[in-house]
This record gives C-alpha cells, structure tokens and sequence, in this order.
C-alpha cells in the first residue's frame, strides 16, 4: 500500500513539476487567441488600410503622384514617355518587396480556416464582409506588383522560411495570369462585402 | 556526597592572544556543556563553574584554533591561543556549501569585506572593482547618483540577441541586487569564475556567479557605528573657450568649409564690447516674441561652470547591533546614504535606507533554525530634463548665449527654467527579502538544509514634465520645450515604456508601476564520509525550483490641470492618454548533485551535474543537462616535497571542464508566437483604431545557449603561507547564440527568424598575488596585486552582408575600423598634388591647406570606405581594438599600532578608443572631441579643441608647425575615424586610499567603548592616463548619432571623506 502511495506522489509531483516550467504568456496571445469574431477579423483588416496611400510626405506626397503623366510636371524628366528603357523592368528596386502580401495571406488563409472549422463565431455575413476586404487588399497588393514588374510572383500563402520553397513562389508568372489573379479576388471581394461597412 | 552536583568547583584563568594580548570575549565552557560557559573580560580573564576539576574546559576564539585544556586538578589556567592556518585551512565558499581552501579545484575566489570597508562608495558593484582578476566592472555612464555598472565574469559572454551574459549574484543563497545591498552587511564575498565550480547552479549560472555571504551574530553583545561625511568633486569637466574665442573658431569652421564667415565684424565687436563690460547685457529682442539666441546674442557664459557644482556632500550612516549566545545569535542593521547631484539648478536626491534582521537559533545539537529579513528603499529624485540630452545639449549651448535676459528672466535656451521647473522623475525602489532557512543534523557529518526565499519588489516611477515659460520682449508668455530641439512624440515602445518630448506648454505626467515577487525553494543534503582517514568524500544532492513574476502597469496623460499636485484626471476614451501593461513569469526546476574525492588531501576529484527545466524553452527541449569535472593535485602535500616544504608549503595543479545553458533571455517567451494590437496609424469613421498586425518571423526551434568552460590553473604559497598566488588560464566558448540568419528571398516578405547560429570564443588568463607579514608585535603589512587579460573572438556568425560595424565570423570583438592618415597638408598646393592621385571626394569637398590626407590602401584612387563590408572595405583597416585589456590592480597595506594605511591602485593595461559617434553606417568623431561633429549644429567648442591647423597671420595665433587636429570646419572631412586620432584609453587610477586612526586599547575611554577609530578616505585620488581630455570611465559608447558619447555624460567625480567607526 505504501508504494502505491508513494507511486502516486512521485506521478503526482512529476506532473506538477511539469505544469510549474510550463508558463504562458500573459501579455499577448496568438493566432488561436484572435480570429474568434468579426471584431478580430476587422482588427487584422485595419492594419491594411495603412498600405493605402497617405499623405503625409514633406515634398508633395498624394499631390504629385501625377508626375507619371502628362497633367504634371517635376524637375526632372519622366522616363515613361519615352522609347527604351521602360520596356525592362528596374533591377535592386524597393517595391521588390512582400512584407504586406505576407500579412494579407495570413490572415486570408486564417479567416478561411476559422470560417470552415467553426472557430470563428458570430454573425457571417460580418465575419464575410472583413474576409472580403482581405481579397480587395491582396487585389491591391498585387495591383502594385503588376504596374511595378508586369510579370510578378503569384503568392496566395504566407510562406515558409524553407529557401527551395521560397526559389519556388519567386518565379514571375505572366503579366496576364497576374491580371486575372486580381480580377478573381476582386470578384470574390464584390461577393463578400457589403455595400457599407457595419 | 559525590551525587553529581551541576557545579562543584571554580576555575579561573586568562587567555591570550598568540601576540600577548589579551584575549577580550573569548568563550569558555566545560566540554559538552556548551549552553553554560563564561566570556573573557577586558582583561582577558575568566571565571568558570565547573563539575569538578578534573574536567576539561574548552576556549575558542574567532580567527583562533579551538584548544581543550584538561584541568588535571588545576584550578587556574593560562591558556596562549594559536592562530589557525588562515591561509590554506581558510574556508572558500562554493555552490551550496562551504570547502578547504587546499582542497578547492574549480576557480574560485574569495574575499572579505575589507576591500569595502570604510570606503566612501555609493554600493557594493562599485567597491569591488578591481578586486577580484576575472571579475569586469566597467562604468560607461559617469558618477550619476544611483547608476548601476556593468558586471561580467571573464569578458562578455555572448552577442546573442535577447540573451544576457551577467553573472548570477545570490545573496545568502537567493538571487538578489548587488546594487542596492548594504556594503556594510557584507561579510565576504566569493567569485565562481568557471563552469566547474558554477555548474552547481546550472542555467542560471553560466557567465559565473557572484556568491555573497552577509554578517551573522556572534557570541557576545555588540554595538557598532560607522558613519562617513563625503565631499565630492568632479574630474573632467570639458573647459569650454570663451565667447571671443568661439566666434573666431566659428568663423574658420564655416571658412574652411567653403562657406563664409558666420560672425561679421560688428558681431564680434560686439561681443569684445560686452567682454570689457562696456554692454550690459547679451542680448537683446529680436521679435517681438523672441530674444535674440544662439550667435545672434553676444553674451560670454561659460555653461559647465553654470552647471557643475564644485563640490557635492555626501553622508552615510550604519549602525549594527549583534550577539547572541550559544542558542541565539542576532543580527541587525540599519544603513543610510544620502547622495548628493553634482548640478547645480538640479535638486538632485538620491537616499537609500536598508534595514537587516538575522536571528540564529540552535535548537539543540541536530536543529538550527535562521531567519533572515532584508528591507532596501532607494529612492532617485532629479529633474525630468537631466538626461542625455541635457548632457548632449550642454555642450552645444554657445558661450554667446548670456545667462540672464534684460528682463532679468533666466535665457531661453539656458535650461535652467526646464531643469527648475520643468517637472521631475522619482524612481524609487522598494525591496524585502524575506528568507528562512532549517538545518538538520540528523547524525554527525550528516545534514539536510532546507531553504525558503522570497523577494518582493516594487518600484513606483512617475516623472512630470510641466509647462514652463519665457516673458518675451512684449511681455507676453511663450512656452519653452522640457527638452529642447526636439518636436513632440508620444510613443509607445515594444517594452511598453513610453518614449515621450513634451510639447511646449505641455502638462504632462506619466506613472509606472512595477512589482516583481520572486519566490525559491532549495532543498538539499549533503553528507561528509571518510574510510581509513585516507579516502575523503562528500556527497550533494539537492533541488531547486524558482519563480519569478513580474508585472508592469503605465499610464500617463497630458491632460494634467494642476501641474504642482499632479494626479490623474478621471476620464474615459481620453485621447490625452497612453496605457501599456507589460506582465510575465518564468519559473526554473533544477536538480543537481556533486561528489567530492580527496585521497589524503592530495589528489583531488569534484564531479557536478545538474538537471535545469526551464519554462522559457519549447516543451520539447525544455530539460538541458550540465555536466562539469574539476580535478586537483596538492603537489606540496607529496611527500617527496618535504625538503622544500618550509619555503614553499602550498602548490596545487587544478584543472577542470564543464558545460553550462544559458536561459536568462531578455523575452520570457521566446519560442511563442507574438500577436497584439496596438494603435494603428488609421482613422476609420472618424476614431483612430487598433490593428492587429500578422506576427513577426519566428522559429519555433529556438534552444539555449550553451558554455563550454575549460580551464586549468596553479595555486601556490610560500613561507608558510605569507606569500600567496595563483594562475588561472581559461577558454570559454558560448554556442548556439541566436544571430541573425542568412537573408531568405524577397517574397518571404520578413526577416529570416533568428537561430541558434552564432558562437563566440573568449580566451584569456588571471594572475594573483599577495604577500602578508608581521615585524614585530606592531607593525604589520601586505602587498597585494592582480593582473588578468582575455581577448573575443567570434566563431560562428551568419552575416549576410558582412559589414564590418556588425558582428561576423572571425572578428575580434571590439575592433575598430578606419582610415590611415598621411599627415596634414601644410598648404593649399600639397593638398591638390595629394587630390591629383588621391580623390577624396567621398568623404567631402573644398579640401585645402590643414586639411587631412588620407592614405589609400586598395587599388582604387578614390579613398572611401567602400560598402563597408568584409568584402569591400575600401580604405579602411583594423586601426585598434576597444576591449579593455591587461587589468590590474594592486593594493598596499599596513597597521602600525593605532595606525591603519591602505592605498588599492586599478587600471586599464591597453584600451584603444575611438571618440566618435558609433554610427555603424556613417562613423565620425564626436563634437566633443573635435569641436564639430560633421554637421554645422554640432558644434562644442573646448580650449582642447583649440590645436588645430591655422595658418600665421590667423588672429587666434599661428598653429602650422605641428598641430594635433586639422583645420577646424563645419562638416566631417577632417573627423574621420583614422589611426591619428585613435585615442590610449589605458590608465592607472589611485581607486581608493585610507588612513584610519584607532583608540589605542589603554586609553581611559576602552571601559565605554571597545573601539574607536577616525579614518579619511579618498576615492579616485589620481588618474594616469595619455587620454585627451576625458575621464577612462565616462567614455560612453554613443548609441546613437548624436546623444551619449564621451564627455556627454554625467561627469565621473573624486570623494574625499571623513568617517569615524565605534564599536561598545
């Protein structure tokens, strides 16, 4: 009897042990904290609309985004109208870059994912209307690349950090396919939002 | 008649001293009757009841080996003590116990607290600099009241991110501040330098551990003051040129530079004018809502001598009360340290009041029982504007800036109003140890400790920035900045402080709330075994379980209506306010066990191991395991030793090896998953609203950092132990640091996560020695020094770019990168004939006469500094390494009589410095070094800097000969980073010299009190250095472009003291 009792306490001590060295964080949560209700979604949206173009640049900002036409003119000259160099893509240039398309994904995929297994609660259509305003943002996203690139990598996943995958996702699909990746979010996005935000 | 009666006879006697004094409060006692005995008196004489005389009574003494004397039918006995062998008998105290000096393998060192006493010091970190080889002390930030300085044990540990490399400070066996201890507390102090001897504590303890043993009651009451009145003074005071003076070096600055001068002759008529005293005042309106400033005005202030006081007192005051008896022991203490600022308008206050109670109860022969209470409130009070900026901006404040404006208001830009007015930060900490602590003896050489520690801290900071004004010309209020140049902010950081520059006007105040409650548990047994008196064993076996939970809560709100009694208005959704919390915990397990072997106290063996769960790593690589073996060989103790034993009687070959985890990373939860909202910067529907953003990179296979320790060293004594010394030399390898990984493809769209990929190698040796004897009954001496020195090299680092700023696979920590120079063209044609093959056009224009060459080292004409990489470092080379090297210290002693002298000397052997701005990306001087900083507003102008090239007829002197700078110019041509002006930051320093005066014993007064003693100590006396203009130890490494960086920091000061110490 006596080893059964000191069986028990040896159990029970070595499972306490293991709860005392297992701590959570208090001050943060994760992926499976959020995404619970069409408020989490909205604030995982919010962060997007910051891709939107501001205005807050010391030399003109919104108001010479005109320079790449004729309506406007700057000091220097517009390489676009003339013939040459337009016609290949600037190499080592900063819109080379994915980190907004990275959160766009995840959260796609996310909000998907919550929807289907039922983790996200809560009014639907509100949770589909935030999940549409994802799909416009990656349309958006994506509208950058296209005008930048032309050809441009289609990404539809976050992606890992393995380096064959990631050689992978760089290839640089037709400027058509890429056209039509946009026109289907924006599609899907007309499909999932309302006319007004709630 | 022979019942055994409790008390049949007397006997009386004196004890003695091995030097013929008498022995005062020895304790004697008839063996085995140890609860009933006597003390000695004054005079060394002592009375004693007891069973019969035939008896044996037994005398001890503190510092004196136990004697029995058997009585044989005497009933008077003269007993002369004997002196144990201090030296090699002495007790070092490792992890978890106490061992024999001679038997001791891993590096270890002890010392007692008279490398603290009656030292006018601020703390404990402080005092111990230079004592122990091995243990760093450094001090980047100055003298400022209640800065803390940096420890490591044997170089920095590791470049980890988020990980520390400090070593563990227990106190008493619990974890606590070495900062905020009572020096006067401290009994002594012990440095475990290798793995060997800190594995016992694991993953805590892998960059060494600091052990500190406070004072316990002894026998027989005592009742003791010391107090110490300290004057400080400040070393280093940059000595700024005047106001004539500094329009001319303006004047060619902007010249030089190939623009025109700034100060027209009117304007330095002007201020000669108000030199001689002709004008009354310095400036005059220049709007209607503005005084004229900066070089408009015409005053003549010399800013530091505005600001830094000539002399600051400082007081402390400790009193202890302690005894006991052979049951009860106590001890209580009670310590007060007042700090005084050294600035002036500033009302700086620092206070520390720390409170002890130790009681000691011995039950009976098997049960003791201590209870230790530990109460430390500090509290730091100085104005919200003395920070680095206020260091940055006092050199920049221009000497034709007068004090005063013609309304008799202090100037705008004088920050006298900011430091007076504008608001003040309190940081106070509050801490209570609490720890108990059983000892079981269950049969002889047995024992079970038992030992619960709890610490609890609150630190309550609030800091005020208030609105403060200036009366312009037209009599109206206009609002002056706290903190001056800079437009306002109100950010939140990732720690959740809160990064703030009040707007003019601004009412603002700003509260934290910090509370750490950590609680441990040691529960361990050791028991002693010897067979054939031969074989010596000792076995440990213990556990450990700690928990540490700490909670931050911030708020602040700028919508503060009464400034002088500032409280927090009740609102809600108030857009005037900022809210943070930042809450976390972790908790440690570990198990652990040692065995002890010595064969005849001979050959030694120490094997350790210990088991650590840690809650800061993934679950399944939660456990680590370190091992350590340490071996040792007491050559001297051989018996084909004998024939030099007299002379050379300790020498010990020690050597060891162990592995250590490190835990301590600066996140509790590294491996989790980091999502949470904050303010976005996006107004939706008219309300500024929360984002969550997607959560940064991270990899989930982030595992501890691992030490590898090996070392080896030699002990060894001479002459019986009156000359000592050893030799350690070491290799430390810290593996699996998180660095930065290579760069991952653009459409990762992140960093690539940090791994375990970086590896850090220190090497390095210590030497000691010491020397200690007696002429004569009177005078007695010692010499004392140590010298160590170890060098960083980094193994392992994934550096994608490999620039030469950041860390990367075989560089040596520290080094320092820059030009090579020629020398100064003497004229304008010397400089083209340079430019003609040498283009110097990256680093800057309008090159001339006095200006610098560069030398260039690539096959490129153009001197530049490449991409700054490995790779492509153009014209940069390796021109020194900032590292301190080759410590030393060294300490001279004597007591003649009533005389006590001690003089404790510490320096820095080599130090290349650089003084520049540590920008990695664009590394210049500092202003405070060259007079401009690379850009027309940095500008800080010393009589220092008056050696640049001027050619003759320039009416501040001719300087074409040799100068030291070349010509003096607004942006950074002649500034750079280069072997010229590579600094020798090496330096000696009397740390510490005191003489003390005692009572002598025969004096009328010893029937009141046992001691007396008068002592003046002085601090930081004398420094030898080749250093230009700044103090070795207020060499700020800048850590950003413009803040911080030598001579911007709180000044280093030198204290002189008085003390007296009294003891009933």
């Amino acid at each position: 009897m006596k080893k059964y009792i000191a069986i028990a306490l040896a159990a029970l001590s070595l499972s306490s042990c293991n709860d005392f060295i297992d701590r959570q964080p208090l001050d943060f949560g994760d992926e499976d904290a959020y995404f619970t209700s069409p408020n989490d979604f909205a604030l995982s949206v919010n962060k997007f609309y910051e891709f939107l173009p501001l205005n807050n640049d010391l030399w003109g900002g919104l108001y010479s985004e005109d320079i790449v036409s004729d309506n406007q003119a700057s000091s220097g000259y517009q390489n676009l109208f003339y013939e040459g160099d337009k016609k290949t893509v600037a190499k080592n240039v900063s819109q080379w870059n994915f980190e907004k398309l990275r959160g766009i994904n995840f959260f796609i995929n996310k909000a998907e994912e919550s929807l289907a297994n039922g983790h996200a609660t809560g009014n639907e259509p509100d949770l589909n209307h935030y999940l549409g305003e994802g799909y416009f943002f990656r349309a958006y996203d994506m509208f950058r690349l296209l005008t930048n690139f032309g050809d441009a990598p289609i990404l539809l996943e976050m992606q890992t950090d393995n380096r064959d995958e990631l050689t992978e996702s760089s290839k640089r699909y037709p400027r058509n396919e890429v056209a039509r990746q946009i026109l289907s979010d924006l599609d899907r996005a007309i499909e999932l939002m309302y006319d007004k935000a709630p | 008649m022979a019942l055994a009666a409790a008390a049949q006879a007397t006997v009386t006697g004196t004890v003695y001293e091995p030097s013929g004094d008498t022995a005062i409060g020895a304790s004697v006692y008839e063996k085995g009757k140890e609860g009933t005995g006597a003390v000695t008196d004054l005079d060394g004489n002592f009375t004693l009841k007891v069973s019969s005389l035939n008896a044996t009574i037994v005398i001890s003494y503190v510092g004196m080996e136990t004697q029995e004397i058997k009585l044989e039918g005497r009933s008077h006995v003269d007993v002369t003590l004997k002196e144990t062998q201090n030296a090699l008998n002495e007790l070092v105290v490792v992890g978890y116990g106490t061992q024999r000096k001679i038997n001791a393998t891993g590096a270890v060192k002890t010392i007692d607290n008279e490398v603290l006493e009656s030292r006018p010091i601020s703390n404990a970190v402080q005092g111990l600099q230079g004592a122990v080889a091995g243990l760093n002390i450094t001090n980047d930030a100055g003298g400022a009241p209640g800065s803390e300085m940096a420890i490591n044990i044997r170089g920095v540990g590791s470049i980890g991110e988020g990980s520390s490399s400090t070593p563990l400070v227990l106190i008493d066996g619990m974890e606590g501040d070495l900062n905020t201890l009572n020096p006067n507390d401290i009994e002594s102090i012990s440095v475990l330098k290798d793995a060997a001897a800190a594995s016992i504590y694991g993953s805590r303890a892998p960059f060494g551990v600091i052990i500190v043993t406070t004072k316990s009651g002894e026998v027989g009451t005592r009742v003791n003051y010391t107090g110490n009145v300290r004057f400080q003074t400040p070393t280093n005071v940059p000595d700024p040129v005047d106001s004539y003076t500094m329009a001319l070096m303006v004047n060619d600055g902007y010249i030089n530079s190939g623009s025109s001068a700034y100060f027209s002759k009117n304007a330095l008529d002007k201020i000669l004018a108000y030199q001689r005293g002709e004008l009354e005042y310095g400036t005059e309106a220049e709007s209607d809502i503005k005084w004229k400033e900066v070089f408009s005005s015409w005053g003549n202030t010399n800013w530091y001598k505005e600001y830094i006081k000539k002399v600051a007192v400082s007081q402390e005051h400790n009193a202890t009360v302690s005894g006991g008896n052979q049951k009860v022991k106590y001890y209580f203490s009670g310590n007060y340290l007042d700090q005084a600022g050294l600035f002036h308008h500033a009302d700086e206050k620092y206070e520390r009041l720390a409170l002890t109670g130790r009681v000691n109860v011995k039950f009976n022969d098997y049960v003791q029982f201590n209870w230790t209470s530990r109460l430390i409130s500090t509290t730091n009070n100085k104005p919200s504007a003395l920070n680095g900026l206020f260091f940055h901006n006092l050199g920049r404040r221009y000497a034709t800036e007068p004090l005063y404006l013609p309304n008799g208001e202090y100037h705008q830009n004088s920050m006298v109003q900011a430091m007076e007015d504008g608001g003040r930060v309190k940081d106070q900490t509050q801490q209570f140890y609490n720890q108990a602590n059983l000892i079981i003896e269950p049969i002889k050489d047995w024992q079970i400790h038992v030992e619960v520690n709890s610490r609890i801290e609150h630190n309550p900071y609030t800091r005020q920035f208030k609105p403060i004004y200036v009366t312009a010309p037209n009599g109206s209020q206009q609002p002056l900045n706290v903190l001056p140049g800079l437009s306002d902010k109100h950010v939140i950081n990732g720690d959740g402080s809160f990064n703030v520059y009040p707007a003019g006007g601004e009412s603002y105040y700003e509260k934290a709330n910090r509370s750490i409650n950590y609680f441990s548990t040691n529960l361990y047994t050791d028991y002693s075994l010897s067979i054939a008196e031969k074989h010596n064993f000792k076995f440990l076996v213990g556990m450990q379980t700690e928990y540490y939970h700490r909670i931050i809560d911030r708020v602040a709100s700028t919508n503060i209506v009464l400034p002088d009694r500032p409280f927090f208005p009740s609102e809600t959704g108030g857009e005037s306010t900022m809210i943070s919390q930042v809450n976390g915990e972790w908790s440690t397990l570990g198990v652990f066990g040692r065995i002890n072997y010595n064969f005849d106290d001979r050959y030694m063996l120490e094997v350790n191991m210990r088991g650590d769960g840690a809650s800061r790593f993934p679950r399944n690589q939660r456990w680590g395991y370190f091992p350590s073996v340490s071996v040792g060989w007491n050559i001297a103790q051989e018996s084909f030793w004998q024939p030099l034993y007299q002379v050379w009687n300790y020498f010990k070959l020690r050597g060891s090896y162990g592995q250590l985890g490190n835990q301590n990373t600066e996140s509790f939860y590294p491996y989790f998953q980091s999502m949470s909202t904050n303010a976005g910067n996006v107004v939706l529907g008219g309300n500024q609203v929360s984002v969550l953003p997607v959560f940064p990179p991270y990899s989930t296979e982030i595992t501890w950092e691992k030490i590898e320790n090996a070392g080896a060293g030699i002990d060894f004594g001479f002459l019986n132990s009156r000359l000592m010394g050893s030799f350690d030399w070491y290799q430390r390898t810290t593996k699996d640091m998180v660095g930065p990984a290579a760069s991952l493809p653009g459409v990762f769209g992140g960093d690539a996560p940090r791994t375990n990929n970086a590896e850090l190698r220190v090497r390095g040796w210590e030497f000691e020695i010491a020397w200690r004897d007696r002429i004569g009954k009177d005078f007695s001496y010692g010499i004392s020094g140590s010298l160590s020195d170890f060098s960083s090299i980094v193994t392992r680092y994934d550096s994608s770019d490999g620039q030469i700023g950041k860390y990367y696979k075989n560089k040596h920590y520290g080094d320092i990168w820059g030009y090579l120079v020629e020398g100064i063209a003497k004229n304008d044609r010397e400089m083209a004939d340079y430019l003609a093959v040498h283009d110097q056009s990256a680093i800057g224009n309008n090159w001339g006469g006095g200006d610098l060459m560069y030398k260039n080292l690539d096959d490129d004409p153009a001197i530049n500094a490449g991409a700054r990489t490995l790779d492509d470092h153009g014209d940069l080379t390796v021109i020194g390494n900032d590292t301190p090297r080759y410590s030393y210290s060294f300490t001279l002693e004597a007591t003649w009589k009533f005389i006590d002298f001690r003089a404790y000397f510490q320096g820095i052997g080599k130090r290349d410095y650089m003084v520049g701005n540590g920008d990695i990306n664009n590394p210049m001087g500092t202003s405070t070094f060259f007079g401009w900083g690379g850009n027309p507003w940095q500008v800080t102008l010393f009589k220092d800097h008056l050696d640049y090239f001027r050619y003759a007829g320039s009416e501040l002197g001719a300087n074409d000969e040799d100068p030291y700078f070349g010509r003096i110019r607004t942006d950074g041509n002649n500034i750079q980073y280069c072997d010229r002006f590579l600094q020798d930051a090496s330096y000696l320093r009397l740390k510490n010299l005191t003489i003390g005066f005692s009572l002598p014993e025969s004096a009328g007064l010893s029937k009141y009190v046992k001691k007396a003693r008068l002592y003046f100590s002085a601090e930081n006396l004398f420094t030898i250095t080749k250093l230009r203009m700044f103090d070795p130890e207020a060499l700020n490494v800048s850590d950003g472009i413009y803040y911080g960086g030598a001579g911007k920091t709180y000044p280093q000061y030198r204290t002189y003291s008085i003390g007296l110490e009294l003891t009933f």
